[in-house]
């Protein structure tokens, strides 16, 4: 996997966000109690949302996210979430998209990238910090985002460029459907026998 | 045409213009269109008594396609109907783990291999059209996508990938459906195969030929005056058309059987939404031919199917259904549920467990019984007794009403719109389940209730939809 695979498809598209170096320091300070295979990290994460977000929480989309060995993941977000760094955001997400951040975060980089790293490793950390500012539409503060992108993509480890690879391969589809549903042939369709 | 077709509700005509969405060849549209097909079509499109066609519509079959069609008659044709609430099919293992693999909703969640189907969560229409590209798979090329337009009852229409196989695959499932009410459908080349028909002031109308049956006929027309050139030509057309088998939902086949025209179709298939039983009782009278109502969703097909007015009898497809309660477990025979949907048809939008927000009753032999295409509403009494809608259903059926819209208002008064049955007495029997009289509101036709997928019964009342 080539870091080249990673490739925002509007890099304006981030607004400026908190530091680097005091996302990282939440990261690094992140408490204990999540890696503690008993705590209800759906009801963590259900007490971020409601804290931190606005709209509608859907408990289905988190739920599988919220057990087995990366649901530890989630519980680092939300302590993210919490943290200093981002407490001028607080009440700024909606609920749907703090939602597909977590399934990003724990979804995909988790399964290249274990959630202690992102926590215990300088590197990680500071992947997992920039994928998720990239994620939440922020970008770190100082940095332009076209800066900002290309320094997501400079650093990436062969992990985390698998993951910003799927990634992208998922944005790319999303686009070529879109764009594929608006087509013309598309549009003419096919001729029906049933009504349904 | 005696004046341009505007914009009405219909959420599949869009920024419709006539003739916008046109963008192919007629080779294009039956990509194995023969001599005799094309002058076929040729004659259809040019009739003198013709409807002024406003779109143009194949059905993209190719070879390929005829060849799996063909042996997916031959091996569905006699086959016995699968059954809601048995045990999971093989293939849905193999669909399950595809979907771990390439659908990005489930691979994000499922790195270790999918979790046993009945821990697979369900998913509803608002999950798809919240991000509708999580749920087609990564590796099937999109080149052969068509639109499919899916309303719903409530909320923005939604525009789902479709492939021309499994849109195809529905009149292999209508001859077998046909077969089964003993009725023998084969090409006739003086004859339409299918008529479709809408009845609303503005809708798409075309021309076109079935591919996988000998290149057929088969014409979309609109009732509506506004439609037809002339005053006459509705009726002529249809008379020389002489369809062998009609197409459409409750409403406009009732408009189509009020018309002073004399068809001998030799079966006529409902759908969209429900059949009430006096509809059925008409149809049937009106053209003694059987009368087949079919269930689905533009988002899994057709699921299945009632050729005898009793129980909807799953129809074979690669598709399990289930009928879950509110809590999502599965109900007892008997027992009232929500038919959820498991469909591996569709390649560009493979379903896992889709909550289809309509509900039926589970038979002993796992068919669908008193399927309401509906979320379940309730009405309260004054005293605050909830009754629940199905009882209303029996009394507005057993006194003939063809079709109606039943609404609560916040108050708690009722308003009745109706077509057909007798009024009064029905008033009555709606007083006595209820406690309060409805204001009746007498309606001429089932269109009159409105466009889209009727409602039969609403609320605004809190706690109405439990």
């Amino acid at each position: 996997m080539t870091h080249s695979t990673w490739q925002r498809p509007d890099p304006a598209s981030t607004v400026p966000g908190p530091s680097l170096p005091d996302l990282m320091h939440d990261l690094a300070a992140t408490p204990p109690d999540v890696w503690d295979p008993d705590i209800d990290t759906l009801a963590l994460w259900a007490d971020t949302v409601s804290d931190v977000a606005h709209g509608e929480f859907d408990v289905e989309a988190v739920l599988e996210l919220a057990t087995g060995p990366r649901s530890a993941g989630l519980g680092v977000i939300a302590a993210l979430l919490h943290g200093p760094a981002l407490r001028p955001w607080t009440g700024w997400w909606e609920a749907a998209r703090l939602t597909s951040v977590a399934q990003r975060m724990v979804g995909t980089l988790a399964a290249h990238v274990p959630p202690s790293a992102w926590v215990a490793d300088a590197r990680s950390r500071e992947e997992a910090a920039r994928l998720f500012l990239d994620l939440l539409g922020l970008r770190p503060a100082g940095e332009s985002a076209t800066v900002a992108a290309d320094r997501l993509t400079a650093m990436s480890s062969p992990a985390l460029a698998a993951a910003l690879a799927e990634l992208a391969q998922e944005q790319r589809r999303a686009a070529e459907l879109a764009a594929r549903l608006a087509e013309k042939r598309a549009r003419e369709a096919a001729a029906r026998t049933t009504y349904v | 045409m005696s004046e341009a077709p505007h914009h009405d509700h219909d959420p599949v005509l869009g920024e419709y213009e006539p003739f916008a969405d046109t963008a192919l060849t007629d080779a294009e549209r039956w990509p194995t269109l023969t001599g005799a097909g094309a002058g076929r079509l040729s004659a259809l499109r040019g009739h003198p008594r013709a409807p002024a066609w406003v779109h143009e519509c194949g059905d993209r079959l190719d070879a390929g396609d005829l060849v799996a069609l063909a042996d997916l008659h031959t091996r569905i044709h006699h086959a016995e109907p699968p059954e809601a609430g048995s045990a999971t099919p093989s293939w849905a293992a193999d669909l399950l783990q595809r979907a771990a693999t390439a659908v990005p909703h489930y691979r994000r969640a499922w790195r270790q291999g999918p979790p046993p189907f009945p821990d697979v969560p369900t998913i509803t229409r608002a999950d798809l059209a919240a991000d509708l590209a999580s749920f087609v798979p990564v590796d099937v090329p999109l080149d052969d996508v068509l639109v499919g337009t899916s309303s719903g009852s409530t909320g923005a229409a939604l525009v789902l990938p479709q492939h021309a196989r499994t849109i195809g695959s529905d009149l292999v499932q209508l001859r077998r459906l046909v077969a089964l009410t003993g009725t023998h459908w084969a090409p006739e080349p003086e004859r339409l195969a299918v008529l479709s028909v809408v009845s609303q002031e503005t809708a798409f109308t075309y021309a076109s030929l079935l591919s996988a049956f000998d290149l057929a006929g088969l014409a979309r027309i609109n009732l509506h005056p506004s439609a037809w050139r002339r005053p006459g030509d509705r009726e002529a057309f249809l008379t020389a058309m002489n369809p062998q088998v009609l197409t459409s939902t409750p409403s406009a086949l009732v408009d189509l059987a009020d018309l002073d025209v004399t068809l001998h179709p030799l079966a006529v298939i409902s759908g969209a939404t429900s059949l009430s039983r006096a509809a059925r009782d008409l149809l049937r009278a009106r053209w003694a031919a059987p009368v087949i109502d079919v269930y689905g969703l533009i988002e899994t097909g057709p699921v299945a199917a009632s050729v005898d007015g009793g129980p909807h009898r799953l129809l074979p497809r690669r598709q399990h259904v289930e009928v879950l309660d509110a809590k999502g477990r599965p109900v007892g025979v008997g027992q009232t549920g929500e038919v959820v949907v498991t469909s591996a048809e569709n390649p560009y939008l493979p379903l896992l467990r889709y909550r289809t927000g309509d509900h039926a009753r589970l038979t002993a032999d796992g068919a669908l019984a008193d399927l309401e295409g509906r979320v379940p509403v309730r009405f309260a009494t004054p005293d605050g007794t909830w009754v629940d809608a199905v009882g209303l259903t029996q009394v507005l059926q057993a006194h003939g009403t063809l079709a109606w819209h039943l609404h609560q208002d916040p108050g708690g008064d009722l308003t009745l719109r109706a077509v057909g049955g007798t009024e009064e007495p029905l008033l009555r029997s709606i007083e006595r389940l209820l406690g309060r009289r409805p204001r009746s509101i007498r309606l001429p036709r089932p269109a009159d209730l409105g466009p889209g997928k009727a409602r039969r019964f609403s609320s605004a009342l809190p706690g109405a939809t439990p």
